[in-house]
């Protein structure tokens, strides 16, 4: 592995490591308030559905503490190839009512050995569990289009015109499907983590049929994510 | 737990469609493109190689690339020839500075090497390494695996023959050793996969005297020697040619005309012949009477070379 993609695999690593204390601390913080505190606790009560115990209740509370929108930062890693990083933004909407389906809109970039890859998908997010417990499990499915631009090492530019090569910086647009799963893990009522594995394919403009045409952009990944 | 809407719209249809989609999709595209070239997928190895000589495939053996990946794994990238005008082509004769393999992933790769396989089917380098280079990044240049200081290489040879006693077929030996009895060759250490072979020239035959690693010890062979226990050769390489004589010539030999060459072999699997990374070259002079000194020419610059490119 090149001197560029440790780095960028360290620095991925090193940003799902901050990632995590970060979350910690931003749980510490929702903590901290009494409000906060209480409404992670109705939740976790409310959503028990076994027997009623004294002083709890059955109830819903008046705000459904899961759907709306939510904001969040990804740090990943690509699974497949040199494991490159990448970081993003996403914007989800869940539906207020039961929470179990949702939008989320993602924007991130991805730093190759050899370039840059940007990307958006568009996802519908299908959760379990939001109302139940603080885990909750969910599957995503979406599209999106990407944006490559290739970045040529020194040492190739100069070595490329004696084999008849130009040496080209090439670009590509082009789109991308994604399924995949993971859990989110409530640190609160607003604030929760994701852990998120996501099966990206990117359809390139390669010579073949449409499955010869595919790319593995395979992700693993984490989100925090604001709800409000 | 609530599932109201992935129950509702059933879960294996979905599961279903996820496993298709895993199980069909590709991991990378036939052809490489922009997107996995920024993500630092390569397409082929490319080659190019100045120097190398044409190979008889039946006595000399076959070129074959190889390419190392991590811990030194070999991935068999293909065998090329060298064609009259020193091009580098494919069975079919048709240029060729490209290669790849699907048995390691390209972007891997290390390190470049060529060998000559005596089977041309082999699928691990087990033949004289001939050039080799480390990627870095991303191109490598080719060069004999052999220290830098090749080149640097000298040395000088005296005519005599120690091993039937002193003022005897003076010019039938040479020893690399100078007047004092100290070595006469100055020389980089040998490698694991390459040694010194001395051979001289001689009414049209071309005979080798022996292997060595140091310049300071003897070499490996004095099968033309006479008395070596009542007269030892010298602790230095050489030979006398007083018995034993090859087919076609008589010894002792006067080898006044002679070029003695000093190459380098393959450690293991080497072939009879004298390999083309000759070393150091003396040409003996006419009318050796024993005694002379001749000094060696360092051929190594125009050892084979070449680059290697991951794009």
């Amino acid at each position: 592995m090149s001197m560029t993609s440790r780095l960028v695999t360290k620095s991925s690593l090193w940003a799902l490591v901050l990632l995590v204390p970060g979350t910690l601390l931003a749980q510490e913080v929702a903590g901290s308030g009494p409000a906060a505190a209480s409404s992670v606790g109705t939740a976790g009560l409310f959503l028990d559905p076994g027997p009623q115990q004294p002083g709890v209740s059955a109830e819903a509370p008046e705000r459904d503490s899961v759907g709306g929108f939510a904001v969040g930062v990804l740090a990943g890693v690509q699974l497949r190839g040199s494991a490159s990083g990448q970081f993003g933004l996403s914007l989800a909407w869940f539906k207020r009512s039961t929470s179990n389906v949702g939008i989320e809109l993602e924007s991130a970039f991805t730093r190759g050995p050899d370039g840059e890859v940007y990307h958006g998908l568009l996802s519908v997010i299908l959760q379990s569990g939001s109302r139940a417990t603080r885990m909750v499990p969910y599957l995503a499915l979406g599209g999106g289009v990407f944006h490559a631009r290739e970045k040529l090492r020194d040492s190739v530019r100069v070595a490329l015109p004696q084999f008849g090569i130009k040496p080209v910086e090439g670009t590509e647009t082009g789109g991308l499907i994604a399924f995949g799963f993971g859990v989110r893990y409530y640190l609160s009522e607003t604030l929760s983590f994701r852990a998120d594995y996501r099966e990206m394919r990117a359809i390139t403009t390669a010579d073949g049929s449409f499955f010869d045409r595919l790319h593995s952009m395979r992700r693993i990944g984490g989100v925090l994510m604001f709800q409000f | 737990m609530k599932l109201n809407f992935v129950n509702s719209v059933s879960r294996r249809p979905l599961f279903a469609l996820m496993l298709i989609l895993i199980g069909a999709c590709n991991q990378t595209p036939t052809e490489i493109t922009s997107l996995p070239r920024a993500l630092g997928e390569v397409e082929a190895v490319r080659v190019n190689m100045d120097s190398l000589a044409p190979l008889d495939q039946t006595n000399e053996g076959t070129y074959v690339l190889w390419g190392l990946g991590e811990r030194n794994q070999a991935a068999r990238l293909g065998e090329f020839f060298i064609d009259a005008n020193g091009d580098v082509v494919d069975a079919n004769g048709t240029p060729v500075d490209t290669f790849t393999t699907s048995e390691v992933a390209l972007r891997t790769l290390q390190g470049i090497l060529v060998t000559i396989e005596t089977d041309p089917a082999s699928q691990s380098p087990t033949g004289m390494q001939i050039i080799s280079g480390t990627f870095i990044d991303r191109v490598a240049a080719l060069t004999v695996p052999i220290s830098s200081g090749i080149t640097a290489a000298t040395g000088s040879l005296r005519v005599f023959t120690p091993t039937d006693g002193p003022r005897t077929n003076e010019n039938s030996g040479f020893w690399m050793v100078d007047d004092a009895g100290a070595p006469a060759l100055n020389m980089p250490d040998t490698t694991a996969a390459l040694r010194y072979e001395t051979f001289i020239e001689i009414s049209a035959q071309n005979l080798n005297v022996g292997r060595f690693d140091v310049v300071d010890k003897r070499d490996d062979f004095c099968r033309f020697c006479a008395n070596i226990a009542a007269f030892p050769q010298p602790e230095r390489p050489g030979d006398d040619l007083l018995l034993n004589a090859t087919q076609g010539l008589v010894f002792p030999i006067d080898i006044s005309t002679a070029i003695v060459r000093i190459s380098l072999e393959a450690r293991s699997n080497d072939f009879a012949q004298q390999s083309q990374l000759i070393v150091l070259e003396a040409v003996l002079p006419a009318g050796l009477v024993g005694g002379e000194s001749v000094t060696f020419t360092n051929l190594a610059a125009s050892f084979p070379s070449g680059q290697a490119v991951l794009y």
